[in-house]
């Protein structure tokens, strides 16, 4: 099995070689190329570049004849030849480079025509180009050597620094319409060896609604003349700006910060000193600078408001619009699709699909958007919008022509772009419910397919339409019987509690009641003012009251008796002490004048209730206590 | 004895109206759905409803098509048992194939909850829950009353102030009910496709089209026009005869 295999293997391998050898053999002739390249194309007056022709392909040891262009501007040495030979994949290619070292003897733009070579029968041209010269400047030759450049003192000030190297952020206009689209771009320029590049503040594009676009991730420094000076330049951002408001609008700076290498210059002393002031000996000292872009100022003025269609929405630029149906011929309650793309350059993320006015009987479902951007060279792409339309009745259905506005940059005026209108047959569709489904999430097409319950069968229990129960007095009756049952039950052991509770009350009212069935007599007398009576009726009252308490015989009744019985003793201080005080009182009353009984005899009278009210309630205290 | 004549006479008709509602079962079985309507209809013309008379109408309006009366009947079972679950269940598989799908805006959550409880039950429902809250009240206060120990008491007590609670809140919820279902402002879309205009006259823009089946809002009633607000916010004015208030 497995040498079978093998032997398989090794037959297409054959196969693949020889496939390879021929195809490699065709293609020799095919690949022969005879071109130019040049180290710089913008160098300064005296600096020497290199200018290199190669011809590339096979058998190019077999090229006869090189003219070279003149070299006329130029102090030039060479040709030095070099060769090489290299196999990728089976394939062979080789190289042959001649090489001149030129250096230019006064500025200005050179053209460098054309050299030619013989191959075999063919003759190759190179294309011709120019170089630009400019003045080398006193602060050494600049550029790709940056060993060379620097400053010539020890001290580096800023101001030279930012001579040397800047950051230039140019938009391409300085003034635009509310979105149109502008491009500015930050290079930076320096002659300076430079190194660890970060950014430390990006610029702020407030206003505009901005649009990155890509510029390559590895920085590659480019010779190019500033202001007459040769500076290494590099794209570092790129970005595409639609104004959103109109007015003067800012774009704030782009800041880098990165470090500079400054050589560290000695003073000459000497032949050691000359030698080690040699580039290659000498000292470097990077310092960290911030490189700081210019404001760009852009003015952005309003859209003309005369002739501006109804249906715009903020699309700027230039556009095409391409719409499509998917189906001519449907099935009533079948979707069928309907595709507007909108494709062209400017602000694309901001179009809007245009209106459809559908007819009543096709509903339309939220389209879906997608859109596709390119970001190569400014913003250009194109955005679909996916309608779903589901016709509901059947016949002939006419899908209007869709219009869509927007502002032309370059024609400077309003442009409405109209689709085609599309006619659809309807057709009647199958079953009553085999349509929806375009409507309905997940869930309902599970429900789509289920029939109802069946219907209730168990005889029901009607009620009359409208009747609810709490209009029946059935209900109040039930509702209320449980609280008239509580209200009550607590009425009726607020009672019992209140006969529970009050029972030394009942006793002292029954006190009063004798108290008071004692002095009915006083009281009489009281009522009619007759003072000596008063005193006489209440004094007797009040002994005889005490000898029935007490059981006192009457022929031992005197008031020492009175306070020697037991029951008085140990009664309370204040008790025996209006005792005392009552009866006293009634003796003193017989001595004193009429004026002064008058008005003590209220006092007595309220005094001696309470009196024995008091002894009552004592006594019966005792028993209590006795129990 | 008028009331005891009156009550014989109501059972009567009762009964006449169960012998009929068997009827349209019957029919329903058949496959007879026409006929089954028909039965079930002359039952609520006679002044008498449930919810599985409701139930049954709605069903064999869904097997002819009609899903606006279908969808129409379903919730008047449910505003009888608004938990019943082979309505809900049915309700759930007419709305699926209305043609609209209108998402309703959202409401602050407190108030459908609210909502939902006031519809868990019927006003007739609260009323029993009121009634049988009351009775054990009563005896939880008899029984906290003549508790013999202080720890009886103590949970008596707790019971008795957790069933007032109870009481006074389906007091509540019976007012609540009572008020929705006699509100009378919710109506089903019965015509099949149905143009709402800008106000209520036919020769008024129209802002939008809806289907039968929706269950709408009822805001205002002018003439023969009801403004009516969708579940999305949306309003509108139609004329009365392509809706059916539940």
């Amino acid at each position: 099995m497995s040498f079978k295999l093998l032997w398989v293997n090794i037959n297409s391998f054959l196969i693949v070689c020889a496939l390879l050898f021929f195809s490699g053999a065709s293609s020799d002739i095919l690949a022969q190329s005879f071109t130019v390249e040049v180290s710089s194309k913008v160098v300064s007056v005296g600096e020497q570049f290199q200018l290199s022709f190669v011809l590339s392909g096979s058998n190019v040891g077999n090229a006869t004849g090189f003219q070279p262009p003149s070299f006329k501007d130029f102090r030039a040495n060479g040709p030095f030849q070099s060769s090489s030979f290299q196999v990728v994949n089976g394939r062979t290619s080789a190289s042959q480079s001649l090489v001149y070292t030129l250096a230019a003897t006064s500025k200005g733009k050179f053209t460098i025509g054309s050299a030619s070579i013989n191959l075999g029968s063919q003759t190759f041209k190179t294309a011709p180009f120019t170089i630009e010269v400019v003045e080398s400047s006193n602060k050494g030759n600049a550029g790709g050597n940056a060993k060379s450049s620097g400053t010539t003192s020890n001290q580096v000030s800023t101001s030279q620094l930012s001579e040397n190297c800047f950051i230039i952020a140019s938009a391409d206009k300085s003034s635009a319409l509310v979105g149109e689209q502008i491009i500015v771009t930050y290079k930076l320029f320096t002659r300076m060896q430079i190194a660890q590049p970060q950014i430390s503040k990006l610029p702020s594009y407030k206003g505009f609604w901005a649009e990155e676009i890509s510029t390559p991730q590895v920085l590659n420094l480019q010779r190019e003349n500033y202001n007459g000076k040769v500076f290494s330049a590099v794209v570092l951002k790129k970005v595409a700006l639609f104004p959103s408001q109109s007015g003067a609008l800012d774009v704030t700076p782009f800041k880098l910060k990165l470090k500079v290498a400054i050589e560290k210059k000695r003073k000459s002393q000497g032949f050691f000193d000359d030698f080690f002031n040699d580039p290659f000996f000498q000292q470097q000292e990077l310092v960290e600078f911030e490189a700081v872009s210019n404001t760009v100022k852009i003015n952005a003025s309003a859209l003309p408001d005369d002739k501006k269609p109804a249906n715009f929405t903020n699309a700027v630029g230039s556009y095409k619009m391409d719409v499509s149906i998917d189906k001519q011929k449907v099935k009533q309650h079948d979707p069928l699709t309907m595709k507007i793309t909108i494709s062209g350059s400017g602000n694309i993320q901001l179009v809007e699909a245009p209106e459809i006015n559908l007819p009543a009987s096709v509903d339309k479902f939220d389209p879906k958007t997608n859109m596709d951007i390119n970001r190569a060279a400014g913003i250009t792409g194109k955005k679909t919008f996916d309608y779903l339309l589901v016709p509901r009745s059947e016949g002939k259905v006419e899908i209007p022509p869709l219009k869509f506005s927007y502002y032309d940059t370059k024609k400077k005026s309003y442009e409405t772009l109209t689709s085609q209108s599309f006619m659809v047959e309807v057709e009647k569709g199958e079953g009553q419910f085999a349509n929806v489904t375009a409507n309905s999430g997940k869930e309902d097409v599970v429900l789509l397919n289920q029939d109802i319950r069946y219907i209730k069968t168990k005889e029901p229990s009607l009620q009359s339409i409208g009747g609810y129960s709490i209009y029946k007095p059935f209900t109040w009756m039930l509702l209320l019987a449980p609280v008239f049952a509580v209200a009550g039950l607590l009425f009726y052991k607020r009672r019992e509690t209140l006969l529970l509770s009050d029972l030394t009350s009942l006793k002292t009212r029954k006190a009063e009641k004798l108290a008071k069935s004692k002095l009915k007599a006083a009281e009489k007398t009281l009522k009619l003012e007759q003072v000596d009576q008063f005193y006489t009726v209440i004094s007797s009252s009040l002994f005889g009251y005490l000898e029935d308490k007490f059981s006192i015989p009457k022929a031992e009744l005197s008031r020492d008796r009175i306070f020697d019985t037991v029951e008085i003793k140990t009664m309370k201080s204040e008790t025996i002490l209006s005792l005392r005080s009552a009866l006293d009182e009634c003796e003193f009353a017989r001595f004193a004048p009429v004026e002064d009984k008058r008005q003590g005899m209220q006092g007595l009278y309220s005094k001696s209730i309470k009196l024995i009210i008091d002894i009552e309630a004592e006594l019966l205290e005792k028993k209590r206590g006795m129990k | 004895m008028r009331l005891l004549l009156s009550f014989l006479f109501l059972t009567a008709l009762c009964l006449a109206g169960n012998s009929t509602i068997s009827d349209g079962n019957n029919a329903y079985k058949s496959g007879n759905f026409q006929l089954a309507i028909e039965k079930y209809d002359s039952v609520l013309a006679s002044g008498f409803c449930s919810s599985e008379l409701y139930y049954n109408t709605g069903n064999a309006y869904f097997k002819q098509g009609r899903l606006g009366y279908a969808v129409l009947n379903y919730e008047r079972a449910l505003s009888l048992s608004p938990s019943d679950e082979d309505v809900l269940f049915n309700l759930k598989i007419t709305r699926a194939r209305l043609k609209d799908n209108i998402s309703p805006t959202p409401q602050f959550f407190l108030y459908t909850w609210l909502n939902s409880l006031v519809l868990f039950l019927s006003a007739d429902g609260w009323t029993y829950l009121l009634m049988i809250s009351l009775f054990v009240f009563a005896i939880l206060v008899y029984l906290f009353i003549y508790a013999s120990s202080t720890r009886l008491r103590k949970l008596f007590l707790i019971g008795t102030v957790s069933v007032l609670l109870i009481v006074i809140s389906s007091i509540v919820l019976i007012t609540f009910r009572y008020k929705s279902d006699t509100k009378k402002d919710w109506a089903v879309i019965t015509n099949l496709i149905v143009q709402a205009k800008f106000a209520p006259s036919n020769s008024e823009k129209d802002v939008f089209v809806i289907h039968e089946g929706l269950k709408v809002k009822i805001d205002e009633v002018e003439s023969d026009w009801y403004k009516i607000r969708l579940s999305d916010g949306k309003v509108g004015w139609v004329a009365k005869n392509c809706l059916v208030i539940i």
